[in-house]
């Protein structure tokens, strides 16, 4: 296997951030500038006409995808990246990477299921960028991957 | 009431291996269901986890008080002893977050804990990228390994068996007493796996 060389990653100014579930580095390895950065949210969409399964799939594939591309190309250590989504009528996807492949499972209904309404539950941790860097950078990949459904 | 701790990074895989644990918990008792409950710690505002595992039909309680280093052990016992005192279940499943020392969590659930007639704590280890995070996060990785009474090195369809093997020999050098097995969560686990959950130590 590849060795891989990883750039040494500036401690978060935040440090021991309890509120945030963000332990400072010593306290996860040991080893001083290794602290995740971590997005996770809850995002409601809702499109004025119903949306198919696969397509909203393959939409946040596609966002999985840039998320990890851009991780890649900035030499970060992808922790894990993980996507729940829930349609209307309760059919689920679940994404999950942790850098290399992407996992895509789903509830038997969901690639037949049309809805108009998801609830997109994404975390992703990654250590190297600043916890702002990180959320501007998600948040803009998802809302790219939305805007570009047309029901 | 038997408490099986998952330890490993994050992405090794804790989750399915879960799911798949409960399901034969399940189905090994027929019609009559275990009494089990699965708790989780997730890094994070939301969890996607326990959704997860809810979406398979599985009792879920989340720990989101504190985070993973102070309070967590605290909460986990509270939450440990209220469900001997109120439920309980003949099994609990705690999944920590994929930063978490395994060690500190038996310490305090030892000393704390109520009802809890054994403890297994299986190590999960990603063979895909162990390589990688053996070199990164050294600490963590043998912190997690050197607590499991079982180990399963799981994605080893993912590597070569010269890489397996040399996974197995590091592995093995971190923990001489567990024993260790290569699984792949995504192509099913022998059930006869799951069979040495209940021989693990007293508590």
């Amino acid at each position: 296997m590849k060795v891989l060389k990883r750039k040494t990653v500036a401690l978060s100014p935040q440090g021991h951030a309890h509120g945030q579930h963000r332990p400072s580095a010593e306290e996860l390895f040991h080893a001083p500038g290794e602290s995740p950065a971590v997005y996770s949210i809850t995002k409601p969409v809702a499109f004025a006409q119903g949306v198919g399964g696969t397509h909203f799939a393959a939409a946040m594939i596609r966002c999985v995808e840039g998320v990890r591309d851009w991780a890649a190309h900035q030499r970060h250590l992808v922790g894990h990246i993980k996507v729940f989504i829930e349609n209307g009528s309760k059919d689920h996807l679940w994404l999950a990477s942790t850098g290399k492949r992407i996992s895509v499972q789903s509830s038997p209904g969901w690639d037949a299921a049309v809805s108009e309404t998801f609830q997109v539950h994404f975390t992703a941790i990654i250590f190297g960028p600043g916890q702002d860097h990180l959320e501007e950078i998600v948040a803009e990949h998802i809302q790219r991957e939305l805007s570009s459904i047309q029901p | 009431m038997k408490l099986v701790i998952f330890g490993g990074f994050l992405g090794s895989g804790k989750t399915s291996l879960i799911l798949s644990l409960a399901h034969h918990l399940v189905n090994r008792e027929g019609s009559e269901k275990p009494s089990l409950v699965i708790l989780e710690n997730e890094i994070g505002e939301v969890g996607i986890d326990n959704k997860v595992l809810q979406a398979g039909g599985f009792s879920v309680k989340e720990l989101f008080a504190g985070c993973i280093c102070c309070t967590l052990t605290a909460d986990l016992v509270t939450t440990l002893n209220d469900l001997h005192e109120k439920i309980q279940p003949k099994w609990v499943i705690f999944e920590p977050t994929g930063l978490a020392y395994p060690k500190k969590i038996i310490e305090t659930v030892n000393q704390y804990g109520k009802g809890i007639e054994r403890i297994v704590v299986i190590a999960v280890v990603d063979a895909e990228r162990w390589e990688e995070l053996t070199e990164i996060t050294p600490g963590l990785i043998e912190g997690q390994v050197s607590s499991g009474d079982l180990i399963l090195i799981n994605k080893c369809d993912l590597v070569d068996g010269v890489a397996l093997q040399a996974i197995r020999e590091q592995v093995r050098a971190m923990n001489p007493r567990a024993e260790i097995l290569e699984v792949s969560a995504t192509s099913g686990i022998d059930t006869r796996i799951w069979g040495k959950v209940d021989e693990g130590p007293e508590a």
